[in-house]
């Protein structure tokens, strides 16, 4: 005889099957022990027209609600059987690395150098080039530094013959430009430069960057200004500049900028050398005996000129402390930039 | 240069400290590169006591000493009167240099170990005792530094002189700049009076023979001197500033070289031939043996003083050793002269010589100072050696100077620098470097001084003009815009683009040296070819460096040593760079760009998703494919057998734009590898890079997209294995059958159900109709002519 007591416990024995079911298939074998065609619940169900009219409405209410009641556990018991199998794929370890797609990388000199000259093209310069093999005539005599001139010694060269030598400095771009072009003119030249020397600050090859403008009413203030905007851009806002006179034969007034160092943000340190300043850059206006030795007229022309060292640059922003590991290639050195 | 701070004050009342005024002089354009302590040198001296002291086995007046720095025991052998047991002295050690120029090292003393020295006062420079050691009370604690104990401290700032100050390479030189860019005041140098007359010119007499190389030839004949030390004071002067001193002649000259810049010689009189002096060319062959004890050769291009024989000395560079002063000097004649700087600079690289001489007058000594030198010289000389100096002097002045006149500008001035100075400014400027400066109608006519060689132009003088206000002061604007920059050329930008794809697939960019071992030659068998071509530098600073490269792969297998013995066996890396191929009646080179690469080692990294596998030859084409591809090259073809002599013939392609080889791809062949101490299989790859850009087409044409779906055949047929896929491939692309669209090949098969000696390759057709869709007998008839035509052309067979 079914009675609410017998429902209750039927309920209750129901619903912890469903929740101990650990699969579809458990589930499924609850489905049909309690709600199938011949489930016991289905049974009862069935059975209610048999019971004595003032039991029936009871039962058949508590029946059809305990009815509801396990349908709606398995619903969501097989929800969550859903979840489980989603959240867990038998043989993937999320953990594992990756499939490996490896990516080669630019020499840092590469990065850097086009870094720095897309400074220069922002602000209106065009990239000009010219030999590595170059003539005595364009490395030093068109740029005021005449054959026996003391201010060789400041580049040490490597010659192939007495008139044929590698370019000391990327300078002579400026003359084969001026030559070929009228001005005004505000040109960036990098490339590779060739010095006789090699230790841990040297490479006999490096790479500078030149820049060239020339037009009627350049100023010095024009250099300072171009020279500032550039370190500030490369070396970050924050960046203080000074400007020294210094010497070189083809520009005058001749100009060093230094930027406060990098390392220590001006307090002194080992890279600086205590003193808080970093040399960065050459620079100078036109020496007149340059313009003539292109055809400009020095009286109607005013230009500056600047050339930078790239790998000094680079050293300074990855702190890098032997020059030599640019040419060394090796693996563990490059990709790390 | 080395400038003594205290030396310096003598001249200027400086208010400024050593490290002020090494500030002050940076930034007005004299980089001083530090300020340091003199007695740096013997900063390794410690004091030590004698534990013991043991006569020396072999030698009487030596013994030997144990001595202690109180943390541990040296061994030295000394033969200085005072030496006892007890005593706390100076011990330098090995690497220390004494102001004797003696540089310590452990050394054997007559059969025994001495392993470092103990110390003079006058080794230390700190007196100018010599007769024994220098003896410390028991207070001062063992292993102390000697310089602090005896507080030895003499700032020294190391000036970089730019070439064209030449002025600036004396004390007196410096003080006239410091005067200049502080506020201080110069000392004014008046040389002494000395005896003027005609008795010098019964003794000897000068000739110039070459007036366009020497300027003015002074001298002065002191008589009866005695050559000994110089004083203390002095020999300390010249250390600090990195000389060592010699006797009291020489080192006179020395002196007055380094406080005025007018460089001296002093001449054993008595050995001039004829008791007079020449100034001429060397004659061809002509010898000389010069005080460094070097005998060189001489030839017409060089100046040289001689007397009525023989060049006594290479004009400007260096004395003759035959007739220097030496202890047995008695009468000294002494020289001040002004030479050509060029023709000093290029005797001096000519003879691979140069000198505190030579340096000065490659870059202008002051032809005005000529006297001033000569005469403090002559009266130091006759101070500290005794002696008389004759009556009269020698002035052979065939070239007076003359001042120069330059018209500056304010308005030029103004302009250039974006200022706005009066010309009371300017002038007041220009006076601090003694510029004589005069109103003219416009323009300022100022007269540089006859020692500033550098100021001949108005731009020279806005210069002096820019640094003593202050580069800082001046103002900072930005330039117009007026023009535009052009942007980078077609070349250019494919080279950038290069760059990105091939790092895209994984190749690292390498940048190697333009120069190379000549031996690549016979490294790669380019014997009879014209690579082998270089060009060479004259003067390399290795073999190993010394030509110029023709072909970027021996760099690339330079990188490949390094990286395979330092633990990178796998390497896929490119260069792009220049090399260098010499023009028959041309100067210069031309100069080409290329692309190389090199792959080896495995395939990809270690992965538990893969298997590993080594690189090979496919993975070298697929990386040129691609790269072709990204770049839109078209009409490049891969031909079989690259015809290189380092490659293997049968692993390696030509790469071919039409007839023209524009490069090569493959494996590098065993013997190759056997030099190089390298294992294979290393592929590498290079072509002209410009000539590959010519290919690039820049050009993109939309296609619509397909609106109708394509239907696929695929073919397996067998061929004899020598029959290249590539040629049935490009066969069946070549068919022209109606809608056929694409072929690929999808499988090359060898192995069971195909006999030995065949292969079966397997294409995937394509077929597709633009305006419908095809139906299946449509490309089932279609696929079957297509079959027929491959079959028959290849006689091949269906698998």
């Amino acid at each position: 005889m079914v009675d609410e007591k017998s429902l209750e416990e039927l309920k209750k024995k129901a619903l912890s099957e469903i929740k101990e079911a650990e699969d579809e298939k458990g589930l499924e074998a609850a489905r049909v022990k309690f709600l199938g065609r011949k489930g016991e619940l289905t049974k009862i169900l069935k059975s209610i027209a048999q019971l004595p009219p003032e039991l029936k409405p009871v039962i058949g209410r508590l029946a059809n609600q305990i009815k509801k009641e396990l349908e709606a556990a398995l619903k969501e018991a097989q929800q969550e059987l859903k979840k489980k199998k989603e959240s867990r794929l038998p043989g993937f370890d999320l953990t594992l690395p990756g499939r490996p797609y490896t990516l080669g990388k630019l020499h840092p000199i590469t990065q850097v150098m086009t870094e720095l000259c897309e400074i220069f093209l922002r602000m209106g310069f065009s990239i000009a080039t010219g030999p590595e093999v170059e003539l005595d005539y364009y490395n030093f005599e068109a740029l005021n530094i005449p054959p026996d001139h003391p201010a060789r010694d400041m580049q040490a060269t490597f010659y192939l013959t007495d008139k044929v030598l590698l370019r000391t400095h990327t300078s002579p771009i400026q003359i084969r430009t001026m030559e070929r072009e009228r001005p005004p003119l505000r040109i960036i030249a990098p490339g590779k430069v060739y010095r006789c020397d090699s230790d841990v600050t040297h490479t006999p090859m490096f790479h500078q960057i030149e820049g060239l403008m020339v037009d009627r009413d350049v100023s010095f203030a024009d250099l300072k200004g171009i020279l500032s905007v550039f370190a500030r851009e490369i070396f970050g806002e924050e960046t203080r500049v000074r400007f020294r006179p210094s010497y070189f034969p083809f520009t005058e007034p001749s100009v060093e900028m230094d930027i406060s160092c990098v390392i220590c943000g001006g307090e002194g340190c080992r890279v600086c050398g205590q003193t808080g300043w970093l040399e960065i850059l050459g620079a100078g206006m036109v020496h007149p005996n340059v313009f003539r030795a292109v055809g400009y007229d020095p009286e109607q022309w005013v230009g500056f000129a600047f050339g930078l060292g790239v790998e000094r640059i680079t050293m300074l922003k990855f702190g890098i402390d032997d020059i030599r590991l640019f040419y060394e290639n090796h693996l563990r050195f490059l990709e790390q930039f | 240069m080395l400038v003594p701070y205290n030396w310096l004050r003598e001249w200027v009342d400086l208010k400024e400290g050593p490290e002020e005024l090494a500030q002050r002089l940076t930034l007005t354009g004299l980089e001083v590169e530090g300020v340091f302590n003199a007695y740096e040198e013997v900063a390794p001296v410690t004091v030590v006591r004698v534990v013991s002291v043991a006569p020396h086995p072999h030698a009487e007046k030596l013994k030997i000493c144990q001595v202690s720095d109180g943390e541990r025991d040296y061994q030295v052998v000394c033969g200085a009167p005072n030496v006892r047991e007890g005593l706390k002295t100076a011990f330098a050690p090995p690497g220390t240099v004494l102001f004797t120029g003696e540089k310590i090292s452990e050394a054997e003393i007559r059969g025994v170990r001495s392993e470092g020295v103990l110390c003079s006062p006058y080794e230390l420079g700190v007196e100018a005792r010599k007769d024994g050691l220098i003896e410390f009370s028991d207070e001062v604690s063992l292993g102390r530094k000697v310089i602090e104990v005896l507080g030895l401290y003499e700032p020294v700032l190391e000036v970089a002189v730019t070439p064209n100050r030449g002025d600036c390479l004396s004390i007196y030189g410096l003080a006239r700049e410091a005067a200049a860019v502080t506020e201080s005041v110069l000392r004014p140098f008046s040389p002494p009076t000395l005896p003027l007359g005609e008795e010098i010119f019964s003794e000897t007499s000068v000739v110039i023979e070459v007036p366009e190389l020497c300027f003015r030839y002074a001298g002065r004949l002191i008589k009866g001197v005695r050559v000994s030390e110089s004083p203390f004071e002095i020999q300390k002067r010249l250390w600090f500033c990195g000389l060592r001193p010699i006797n009291n002649v020489v080192d006179v000259t020395n002196y007055v070289l380094l406080l005025l810049g007018q460089p001296l010689h002093a001449f054993d009189f008595d050995l001039l031939e004829g008791r007079r002096i020449i100034v001429r060319r060397a004659r061809p062959g002509e010898k000389i043996l010069t005080l460094d004890g070097v005998e060189r050769t001489l030839d017409e291009s060089i100046m040289v003083i001689a007397d009525a024989s023989r060049p006594v000395a290479v004009a400007g560079i260096m004395g003759g050793e035959e007739t220097a002063v030496s202890d047995k000097t008695k009468n000294v004649f002494l020289e001040s002269a002004w030479f050509n700087p060029s023709s000093i600079r290029r005797s001096s690289q000519r003879l691979k010589l140069s000198s505190e001489s030579s340096y000065r007058f490659e870059r202008g000594v002051d032809p005005e100072g000529v006297i001033k030198g000569l005469e403090l010289a002559a009266s130091l000389i006759q101070e500290l050696a005794g002696g008389e100096i004759v009556p009269g002097r020698v002035d052979e002045y065939p070239r007076p100077y003359v001042s120069r006149e330059i018209r500056l500008s304010p308005k030029r001035v103004n302009l250039y620098l974006k200022v706005d100075l009066p010309e009371e400014k300017l002038t007041d400027l220009l006076e601090k470097v003694e510029v004589k400066v005069e109103r003219g109608v416009e323009d300022l006519i100022c007269v540089p001084p006859s020692y500033r060689h550098d100021l001949t132009l108005p731009e020279d003088l806005i210069e002096e003009i820019a640094r003593l206000y202050g580069y800082d002061k001046l103002p900072v604007a930005v330039p117009r815009a007026e023009i535009v920059g052009r942007p980078p050329r077609l070349f250019d930008r494919l080279l950038r683009r290069a760059r990105e794809i091939l790092t895209a697939l994984g190749l690292f960019e390498v940048i190697n040296y333009s120069f190379i071992s000549p031996r690549f030659v016979s490294l790669l068998g380019l014997e009879d070819d014209p690579r082998a071509r270089t060009l060479s530098l004259a003067n390399p600073l290795s073999e190993e460096q010394s030509v110029m490269r023709t072909t970027l792969i021996p760099g690339l297998l330079q990188t490949a040593r390094v990286n395979v013995f330092r633990e990178v066996p796998d390497l896929k890396i490119f260069e792009i760079g220049r090399v260098f191929w010499p023009r028959e009646g041309e100067p210069l080179p031309e100069e080409r760009h290329f692309l190389a690469g090199l792959l080896c080692g495995r395939a990809h990294p270690p992965s538990c998703h893969q298997r590993p596998r080594l690189l090979d030859f496919y993975d070298l084409k697929g990386v040129l494919e691609s790269l072709f591809q990204a770049l839109g090259v078209r009409g490049l073809c891969f031909e079989p057998g690259a015809g290189e002599p380092f490659l293997l013939p049968a692993l390696s392609v030509a790469l071919k734009a039409g007839e023209e080889k524009i490069g090569f791809a493959g494996a590098l062949r065993d013997d190759v590898l056997e030099k190089l101490d390298l294992t294979g299989p290393i592929f590498v790859f290079e072509l002209d890079f410009k000539k590959l850009c010519h290919l690039v087409e820049t050009k993109k044409t939309y296609q619509p997209l397909p609106k109708f779906p394509a239907t696929f055949r695929d073919l397996a047929l067998v061929v004899p294995e020598e029959l290249p896929a590539g040629d049935v491939l490009a066969f069946a692309r070549k068919l022209s059958f109606p809608h056929l669209e694409d072929v690929q090949l999808i499988d090359v098969y060898r192995g069971k159900g195909v006999p030995a000696g065949e292969k079966s390759l397997t294409l995937r057709f394509v077929y597709r109709a633009k305006e419908r869709t095809l139906r299946d007998e449509e490309v089932n008839d279609l696929h079957q002519q297509v079959t027929e035509a491959i079959l028959s052309h290849f006689k091949a067979r269906l698998r």
